[in-house]
């Protein structure tokens, strides 16, 4: 009698864990971040292109990718502040995340300044990482929206690499509109509702 | 008594909510009140008197402040109740292997 009380009680120290192992929050505010300053750094390519400026393209993703760490950082400490319960999904999603947000800038930038990737095939390469990025946070949050949306980066990856071009950069800042920046403001909204 | 006694188990750990606040605690950095309520399903009060005990052991820690003029009960495991949580796990692992 008593082992079945024994074996009940650790049943349910086991779902309690399980339970809150996969308590996740994201409030989309880091997706709006990264996606208006990577829109901005693009519109500011093709300023620089159109209006022949000159300006060298690391002098526009540089200060891209400072100010974006910068701010990020900021977001992360408020985040936390609000949060708070940090569990190991949330552990899972922020240390991908941030994995990410580093080697974009070894790819593209480093990648870029010693010729092994071209300037036509940086969108490509980060819409296969963002496509990595969302097919984890789908998982960790149950959301089919983000499993489509890792496929569709992965589908613009294939076909950019396939018929690269001046149009890659746009395309990409296309995608980031609809499928990181619009989310991010429907996830922020979302997290401000339920948190009422 | 018998190491595998079940009378010989922590009583503060052995009671269904103060089990599952341990359990939640134990995964994560800290905890707000509010998630804790959420995560154990139970009503403010009784989590508050559950909490409680957990706190006069030394189980748990509490910090609280204000934000925004509201007030937060920010809670987190602490060492003893880390260690007294891995041996009622253990415990009970040795009662049902007995």
């Amino acid at each position: 009698m008593e082992n079945i009380r024994a074996q009940e009680e650790l049943a349910f120290i086991k779902k309690v864990i399980a339970d809150t192992q996969h308590v996740f929050v994201q409030n989309g505010h880091q997706y709006i971040l990264w996606s208006s300053l990577a829109i901005i750094g693009i519109l500011v390519k093709y300023i620089n292109e159109g209006l022949n400026l000159g300006i060298s393209g690391l002098w526009i993703w540089i200060p891209v990718i400072v100010i974006g760490l910068i701010f990020s950082e900021i977001l992360k400490r408020r985040n936390y502040n609000k949060i708070r319960s940090k569990t190991f999904s949330q552990k899972i999603f922020e240390t991908t995340w941030t994995a990410l947000v580093i080697s974009f800038p070894i790819l593209a930038l480093v990648g870029f300044y010693t010729d092994a990737i071209t300037t036509d095939a940086v969108p490509s390469v980060i819409a296969t990482l963002l496509g990595c990025g969302y097919f984890i946070t789908s998982y960790l949050s149950d959301s089919k929206w983000m499993r489509f949306s890792a496929f569709v980066w992965w589908i613009f990856a294939i076909t950019m690499f396939l018929f690269p071009g001046k149009h890659s950069v746009a395309g990409l800042g296309l995608m980031l509109i609809f499928f990181q920046l619009i989310p991010g403001i429907i996830l922020s909204r979302k997290r401000k509702t339920t948190a009422k | 008594m018998k190491d595998y006694n079940y009378k010989n188990i922590d009583d503060i750990i052995h009671s269904r909510i103060r089990l599952a606040i341990m359990a939640v605690l134990i995964n994560v950095e800290n905890a707000e009140f509010v998630f804790l309520k959420k995560q154990v399903n139970t009503t403010d009060g009784n989590l508050s008197i559950h909490l409680k005990k957990l706190e006069d052991a030394g189980y748990v820690s509490v910090e609280k402040k204000f934000e925004n003029r509201k007030p937060v009960s920010i809670y987190q495991i602490t060492e003893k109740g880390k260690r007294a949580f891995e041996e009622y796990i253990k415990k009970l692992e040795k009662f049902i292997t007995k």
